[in-house]
């Protein structure tokens, strides 16, 4: 599997964690120099390929998840499950060196904020 | 550029406006006063003030500038129904992730995941909890402290607008109540204070007719 | 966001406050509250009603991005008018070099669809129709002065035009429009 199919895998599977709103285009990484990254622009036509990966022969594979979660879960228990999530999938697959999962909330949405009080 | 610099030159006869040139104006030019009323007709000039011919043109001056304003609002009412195409125009087209700040931990139990709320999303988060107080808006957020390091004491500062009519005290204390839980809930800050200042207080000019859950 | 949302209740200086924060709604609030307005400035300093959609969407694009910037939020509106009427002396600027300012006419006001029930007062129909029959650069002056605000000097350096040429425009313009509405009383 080349890093592109990985990206929509893992974009997949994170969107349909309960509390994940959306997945966004991940990080910094997507301009760090000499290193190989996935390109989530070129994937208009597919599944979105939104998981950033990065590959280094020291340091192993980085893969930047950025999500917009629900507050109607406590936050740090949705992004714990994203990274478990992200992790068991990379697990079940060979990779070599070592891993580095960065799960980051860049959007936390309150569904349905209260109508403000019509009564001073 | 073939623009000629004279001011009044080429008024032709036909065109003289009566009572607007400076014989009826005691020697003062009608841009003399408009300068003038620019400045808001301060420091006052008594020569302009006294003068029957000046406070007529004057007059003539802030009514077209009143006029002006009204002809403006009055097309921009026309316009109201158009709003939504470039509306979401500039919406498709401005970056949200400049406004991301720091990026703020979680704790993670496996060493190879790092979890992270970005400060932008918090200050999202603490704006939602104080809207959601009845007649509250929340304004500016600021998370005081290095909140990039974990335990670090954090203060939150925060301005509000309060509708009309509440008691300004009771809703800062009801706006840092929520703000708290809601903090509490969602991030691990070491929140030491929560400050709501109510800079503003509004009316309801658009009655919702969403009832209050 | 709908037009009824609480946030359009909001002070001026509450919403830029949020959108520097970067609440994309609140921005969504001030552009309802002043796009109209400002899209109406635009339109009589282009006498164009496309160029000043583009202009107005282009200045609420850079407001986004420099509102944090902005030291007093409470000024918001002429802080507004002042970044349309940059962008709209950038239209100007451009379209110097493509005019010879004997022969281009100033379209009149474009929205004048008979169909169209129109609000304003036949005093102000009247206003907007002495504005459009303005020489161009005449009407361009007196716009960027009365409304946008600007100085003598800042139209003259922004237009490339010496500031006695920027005087005579204004003042025959302030003679046009002063006599047209002695006639609507």
């Amino acid at each position: 599997m080349n890093d592109l199919d990985l990206s929509r895998e893992l974009t997949t599977l994170v969107a349909g964690i309960p509390g994940v709103v959306g997945v966004y285009p991940a990080g910094p990484l997507h301009r760090a120099v000499g290193l190989t990254v996935v390109n989530v622009a070129a994937s208009d036509d597919q599944a979105p390929a939104k998981v950033s990966l990065v590959r280094d022969k020291e340091k192993g594979l980085r893969v930047e998840v950025a999500v917009g979660v629900l507050s109607t879960y406590p936050v740090p228990r949705t992004l714990r499950t994203v990274g478990d999530a992200v992790r068991a999938h990379l697990d079940a697959m060979e990779h070599d060196g070592g891993l580095d999962v960065r799960v980051t909330a860049s959007h936390i949405e309150t569904p349905n904020p209260a109508a403000p009080s019509l009564t001073p | 550029m073939a623009m000629r610099d004279d001011q009044e030159g080429d008024v032709g006869p036909e065109e003289v406006l009566d009572g607007l040139d400076p014989e009826f104006l005691d020697g003062h030019s009608v841009e003399e006063l408009s300068d003038y009323l620019d400045s808001g007709r301060s420091p006052r000039n008594p020569d302009i003030e006294n003068s029957p011919g000046c406070l007529i043109a004057l007059d003539a001056l802030g009514r077209l500038r009143s006029a002006t304003w009204a002809m403006l609002e009055a097309e921009a009412a026309e316009d109201r129904g158009r709003d939504d195409k470039w509306i979401k125009n500039v919406m498709d087209n401005i970056s949200r992730e400049a406004r991301a700040g720091r990026d703020i931990p979680i704790t993670s139990v496996d060493p190879e995941v790092r979890l992270t709320v970005t400060e932008g999303s918090v200050r999202g988060l603490i704006r939602a909890a104080g809207d959601g107080v009845g007649g509250a808006i929340v304004g500016r957020v600021r998370l005081d402290g290095d909140v990039t390091v974990p335990g670090e004491p954090i203060s939150i500062d925060v301005t509000a607008s309060g509708v009309f009519g509440r008691n300004l005290l009771e809703l800062a204390r009801e706006m840092r109540a929520v703000i708290g839980a809601s903090l509490r809930e969602h991030t691990e800050l070491n929140v030491t204070s929560i400050d709501v200042t109510i800079q503003d207080v509004h009316t309801q000019r658009t009655a919702s007719t969403e009832v209050p859950r | 966001m709908d037009a009824r949302s609480p946030l359009s209740d909001a002070s001026d200086g509450i919403l830029a406050s949020r959108a520097a924060d970067g609440d994309p709604a609140a921005f969504e609030a001030l552009m309802r509250r002043y796009g109209p307005m400002l899209r109406a400035y635009a339109v009589k300093v282009l006498g164009s009603n496309d160029e000043a959609d583009d202009v107005v969407q282009e200045s609420f694009i850079n407001a986004w991005n420099h509102v944090a910037e902005l030291a007093d939020v409470t000024v918001v509106r002429s802080w507004l008018m002042r970044l349309v009427s940059n962008k709209a002396i950038e239209r100007l600027r451009r379209r110097k070099y493509h005019r010879d300012i004997a022969d281009w006419d100033a379209p009149g006001p474009a929205r004048n669809t008979p169909e169209r029930q129109v609000e304003a007062s036949m005093q102000m129909r009247a206003l907007s129709d002495a504005l459009g029959r303005l020489p161009a650069e005449q009407r361009e002056c007196w716009v960027l002065k009365e409304v946008g605000g600007l100085a003598y000097a800042d139209i003259a350096e922004e237009l490339d035009l010496p500031v006695s040429t920027v005087r005579g425009l204004l003042s025959r313009a302030r003679r046009a429009l002063l006599k047209d509405m002695e006639e609507w009383r």
